[in-house]
């Protein structure tokens, strides 16, 4: 189902989304709502690994909190070289 | 036999360093059904869920089915790492839990976690790794984790007490 929101864009805006769109073979709408689609996914990853860097949550709940699986949470947290978030006072509580 | 009970990201930085056979000797490999779905998610991209599932096909790693209450801990953890802690809970087992919030949950609700450098050391100090093996997998745990400088040294001085006190002891 869809559902329609009107927005409203600064002139200059509207020029480059269609040309990009014109760059892209897309219709103007197309290319918004594949930017909105990317830039929710991109916000929804930054967001939760800004909480797990900060120690707010865990692992598992920036995977489930970014819609992506833990296996390309572990894969991408690698990649852009954030490091585990235990600290030692935590593994001095357990050993 | 000790039953542990593995968070998702624990098992996969333990097959990521090729040492999950080794487990069996400290305990059972137990999960739970959301963790064991978050292992076998993307088991096509990824190699590592394709080991893990064959590893619960084979049953070397369970499912351990239980009672899901209600969430009673933080939501600043995940859903499997929750329903982990509240089957430790429920059956008194040992968690394996590699992330800050889920330890400090976990300790704070009385229970004993294990983290996979925690693993490492046990393994070593029952003898089912050599030192020289223990050196090597934690070479890979720590690049992989970007272990900071401090833990890695913290673990090692760890490892040289054992290796000193398995000698004492012949």
């Amino acid at each position: 189902m869809t559902k329609q929101m009107n927005l409203r864009l600064d002139e200059e805006l509207i020029k480059e989304f269609e040309e990009l769109a014109e760059n892209e073979n897309l219709d103007r709408s197309a290319l918004i709502k594949k930017i909105l689609i990317e830039g929710i996914q991109r916000e929804r990853f930054n967001f939760a690994i800004k909480k797990y860097v900060l120690q707010e949550i865990s692992l598992e709940r920036a995977a489930e909190i970014a819609k992506i699986s833990i296996h390309e949470l572990i894969a991408k947290i690698t990649q852009l070289g954030i490091p585990s978030n235990l600290t030692i006072e935590d593994f001095k509580k357990l050993i | 036999m000790n039953i542990f009970i593995y968070d998702a990201c624990s098992l996969i930085y333990l097959a990521k360093i090729n040492v999950k056979e080794k487990l069996v000797h400290l305990g059972s490999i137990n999960v739970s059904p959301i963790v064991k779905s978050e292992l076998i998610s993307e088991k096509e991209k990824y190699s590592d869920a394709k080991v893990l599932k064959e590893n619960l096909d084979k049953k070397i790693i369970e499912e351990m089915k239980f009672k899901r209450g209600k969430s009673i801990f933080s939501k600043n953890v995940g859903k499997g790492e929750d329903e982990s802690i509240q089957l430790c809970l429920q059956i008194d087992a040992t968690l394996v839990t590699d992330d800050h919030q889920a330890v400090n949950i976990a300790l704070n609700a009385g229970l004993k976690p294990k983290t996979s450098e925690i693993i490492l050391i046990d393994l070593l100090k029952e003898g089912m790794i050599s030192y020289e093996d223990f050196k090597n997998y934690f070479r890979e745990l720590a690049q992989i984790k970007l272990l900071k400088p401090e833990i890695v040294l913290f673990f090692t001085d760890k490892a040289m007490e054992i290796v000193k006190n398995n000698s004492k002891g012949g």
